[in-house]
């Protein structure tokens, strides 16, 4: 397959990820559609580097690390899911509304 | 239609149609559900490129770790009402057009641009040998960004637990 179509397939995943985290309303699948974004971004890092420079692999050294900070994110992203579960009973992120003039 | 390319084509079918489910669907179970679907899909999609590590990494951290992490908070947070609405408040149009727009454009920059390999790099490639050539690269030239890494990680963990801990803070 050209390198072209993995890209495409990453531009997809991405545009996914994005719609889902501009309009979901449960705090978890925002966090989600950005776990699926980040994910796209390693279908095109191990893309390139399976087409550019297939010898050195810098693009999957690369998305290891993007793992590891993904898995991080989750960490920490639930952990402030839970707090603020504990703190207004709900996981809408529209009754998060505190802050509205 | 070689082998590969059907396989491409049924991977990334995959992906996409249970990217969609994960948006649409009403249930919030289901919708982590199909997200770990996609995942899965996209590890084949990296066997395909030749990254058998990543595949491997892709599925242990995310169907086994992310994925059960993330259901136990869905099952420790199960709300009273049953959720009816899927989107917010933001509605889909907005979201669509950034969706869209970013799809047209990455396509178009894709379409219009050409990808040469480095001229140091063309040579062949043993699908063999990649997991320990990785294991050289990382441990060798990589090996400080792996400890930041590493201790990033310890960083993350304690902190989860102090946030999730809440200590001294009452519901409000």
């Amino acid at each position: 397959m050209p390198l072209e179509s993995y890209l495409l397939l990453g531009a997809a995943v991405f545009a996914i990820g994005l719609f889902g985290a501009l309009s979901k309303k449960s705090a978890i699948l925002i966090l989600l559609s950005v776990e699926l974004m980040l994910n796209a971004v390693n279908i095109n890092l191990m893309a390139f580097s399976n087409f550019i420079t297939p010898l050195t692999m810098k693009g999957q050294i690369f998305s290891i690390f993007v793992i590891v900070v993904a898995a991080c994110e989750v960490g920490l992203g639930l952990a402030i899911v839970l707090m603020l579960y504990r703190r207004r009973q709900t996981l809408e992120v529209d009754k998060y509304n505190l802050l509205k003039g | 239609m070689s082998p590969d390319q059907l396989a491409f084509f049924i991977l990334s079918f995959m992906v996409i149609a249970s990217g969609l489910m994960f948006l649409v669907s009403k249930n919030i179970v289901h919708a982590v559900l199909y997200f770990l679907v996609a995942l899965l899909a996209t590890a084949g999609i990296f066997l395909q490129l030749k990254a058998p590590f990543l595949a491997a990494t892709q599925i242990l951290v995310y169907a086994g770790a992310i994925t059960v992490l993330i259901l136990f908070v869905v099952m420790l947070t199960i709300s009273k009402e049953p959720e009816v609405k899927v989107f917010g408040q933001t509605g889909i149009v907005g979201p669509a057009i950034a969706a869209v727009s970013f799809f047209a454009i990455m396509a178009a920059v894709v379409s219009r641009s050409t990808f040469t390999p480095l001229p140091a790099e063309t040579a062949g490639i043993d699908q063999a040998q990649t997991v320990a050539q990785l294991g050289m690269e990382l441990y060798v030239e990589y090996l400080l960004p792996f400890e930041i890494a590493a201790f990033l990680l310890l960083i993350a963990l304690v902190a989860a637990v102090y946030i999730a801990l809440g200590r001294g803070h009452d519901a409000t």
